[in-house]
């Protein structure tokens, strides 16, 4: 049995101009103290899967399908049982840490909170061991730092407190969503190694969501494309990196190697990510499509493995064009 | 810190000399004077009570004078009480006005955060629209036409509290109650916004992400910087409160400072006036610095700043 298993799960929000889906579909599981990746533009719903796995989701959001965590069915659960797994064994690190932390509460206090409600430490005890994590990701000096507040560190220390704070009750998932956008390119490399190691040396199962497929391989042994709130394209990194199979992992990764390669114009994916609200009909991204088939827009694409010759990987895509072949 | 409020406290001596400057001669320019009457004095006697006062000396003359005595920390005799010292005057009614003053703050302050957070918690429901629509209304209607109507609801109809006066317990209520309803209704409006700004910010979806219930975050994150707006509004509210009472123990018939700052102003009683403004006006400036050093204590950004 896998450590998480998502399966058909569903995201939607109603409002005055209808219901409208931000994710479709989405089927994926996660091993033990492995790692995938999540990657997509903005709005394709990445976080909002997140957040849905986390229990987390505004209260007007509708959530369908199935998220099972070591077996245990997290949609429809209580909020008493969610308070109880959600920084034990779920955890989560955020996008922006300059305002994730409590700015009027010491950052001590803040890490010393999660194990006195979840260990039941005292506070002493809490104090003790939030110095030690604080030191673990290599914040000098804990224990006077511990008793600073958040605005007396920078946004990489803020981020280090955050990674501190989640890894305290030594969490089964950590979900880390977009953790260095909001931090200095200097600095975001750091962060992302530290969280790597500490997930490692932990055993804990990591999801990272990015934008940044170069980050995301580095990082995640498995990596999943999503694009207009449904699951384009997933297998293991260098598979997906190497023969990407759904034209808009392709489009996306040409974007990478021209950012990286920096000779002529930029290459663009053509046109605008769907309108939420209105979305195509079929595949989602068969307007942008530069391979698109006549069936594309009126049939979606079921999620089937890529089969190649000699080949026992793990290796998914939906796509019309693989069917072809 | 204690920089900062030496620095806030001489930073008052011009303010409050501005305050009693601005009295001195707006009253005086004011028609008529404190020892006119229907009777017509003797000139002779009329002169002798101006002497005897110094109303006969150059206006500026005056004014030293009276400065003088202030920093002395005297205000003066009465002009309208004869034989009583404004000093007297203040310390015989302030304790009133204070109580009352007190009674309505706490009842503001209790009342307002009470329905704040419960609208904000139930944000959109019929309760948090209910509150709010009360809160509105609580502004708007004025205190000397809510005073009369609660008078003739609890005093005349149901004959549960007494109408005006000043003898126990019972006495306090209407009149804190008037008092406390606008304030306790800007600052459910204020606690409410507030929260929800809160409610809504990054640190307690950290929170709740820790595995704190949500009651429990509300409580362990949102309710400091919640309560900071309100902290801060306590400064205006103390004024407004000292404005409101003014109107307040007149209508209450009771004794308190605000009534002899009106009947003072009616009877031209110069130096009663000007020792009930000056009062006023070091105690508003005494509660704002108040304020402002609470709140750079609870926040620790401003704290370490100083």
């Amino acid at each position: 049995m896998s450590l998480l298993e998502v399966s058909q799960l569903k995201v939607s929000y109603p409002t005055r101009d209808g219901v409208f889906d931000v994710v479709r579909d989405l089927s994926f599981e996660l091993d033990e103290a492995d790692s995938l990746g999540i990657a997509g533009e903005s709005g394709s719903g990445k976080s909002q899967t997140a957040l849905a796995i986390m229990g987390l989701l505004p209260a007007n959001a509708q959530v369908g399908g199935s998220i099972r965590l070591d077996g245990q069915e997290l949609i429809g659960e209580s909020e008493r049982v969610l308070d109880r797994l959600r920084g034990k064994s779920l955890a989560m690190v955020f996008q922006d840490p300059m305002s994730a932390l409590n700015p009027y509460m010491t950052v001590g206090r803040q890490i010393g909170e999660v194990l006195e409600l979840h260990q039941g430490m005292s506070a002493n005890e809490a104090a003790k061991r939030s110095c030690e994590l604080l030191q673990m990701t290599g914040i000098d000096e804990p224990g006077r730092r511990s008793k600073a507040y958040p605005h007396q560190f920078s946004g990489g220390q803020r981020q280090r407190i955050l990674i501190a704070m989640a890894l305290a009750c030594g969490p089964r998932l950590l979900i880390a969503d977009e953790p260095t956008t909001a931090l200095d390119v200097t600095v975001q490399k750091k962060i992302l190694e530290l969280l790597r190691s500490l997930c490692k040396e932990t055993g804990t199962a990591l999801i990272l969501i990015s934008h940044d497929l170069a980050v995301l391989s580095g990082m995640c042994r498995n990596l999943m494309i999503m694009y207009g709130g449904r699951e384009m394209e997933r297998g293991p990194s260098q598979r997906v990196l190497l023969q990407p199979t759904h034209p808009y992992t392709a489009a996306l990764l040409r974007t990478l190697e021209d950012l990286h390669g920096g000779a002529g114009a930029l290459a663009v994916i053509p046109g605008e990510p769907p309108d939420l609200r209105n979305p195509p009909g079929g595949c989602p991204f068969h307007p942008r499509c530069s391979e698109v088939l006549p069936h594309c827009s009126k049939e979606i694409p079921r999620t089937r493995p890529v089969r190649r010759i000699g080949d026992k990987q793990s290796h998914w895509v939906a796509c019309h064009l693989e069917q072809e072949q | 810190m204690l920089a900062f409020t030496l620095k806030r406290l001489l930073s008052a001596v011009p303010t409050l000399l501005l305050v009693v400057a601005t009295t001195f001669f707006l009253i005086r320019i004011a028609p008529g004077g404190p020892f006119d009457s229907e009777r017509n004095l003797p000139p002779d006697i009329q002169a002798n009570i101006e002497r005897s006062y110094h109303l006969d000396e150059p206006l500026l003359q005056q004014f030293g004078r009276y400065l003088k005595g202030v920093v002395r920390g005297d205000f003066g005799p009465s002009y309208h009480y004869r034989d009583r010292d404004v000093s007297d005057l203040i310390a015989e009614s302030f304790p009133v006005s204070f109580k009352l003053g007190m009674t309505a703050l706490l009842l503001a302050l209790l009342g307002g955060v009470t329905a704040g957070v419960f609208a904000a918690l139930r944000r959109n429901s019929f309760s948090d629209h209910a509150l709010m629509s009360l809160a509105m209304s609580g502004i708007s209607i004025p205190n000397f036409v809510l005073a009369p109507l609660l008078v003739l609801l609890f005093a005349v109809h149901l004959n549960w509290l007494p109408a005006g006066g000043w003898r126990g317990l019972s006495s306090v209520v209407l009149p804190a109650f008037t008092l406390a309803l606008p304030q306790a209704a800007y600052i459910a409006r204020l606690t409410r916004a507030s929260l929800l700004d809160v409610l809504g910010s990054d640190f307690l979806r950290t929170a709740r992400a820790k595995g704190l219930s949500r009651s429990q975050a509300v409580w362990r994150h949102a309710m400091k910087p919640t309560l900071l707006p309100v902290i801060s509004y306590l400064g205006p509210a103390t004024a407004a409160l000292l404005t409101g009472s003014v109107v307040i123990e007149q209508i209450f018939q009771i004794p308190g400072l605000g009534r002899y700052f009106v009947t003072g102003a009616l009877n031209r009683d110069y130096t009663l006036v000007m020792g009930v403004v000056i009062f006023y006006g070091a105690l508003i400036i005494m509660m704002n610095l108040l304020v402002d050093l609470l709140y750079a204590w609870l926040d620790p950004r401003s704290r370490q700043k100083q």
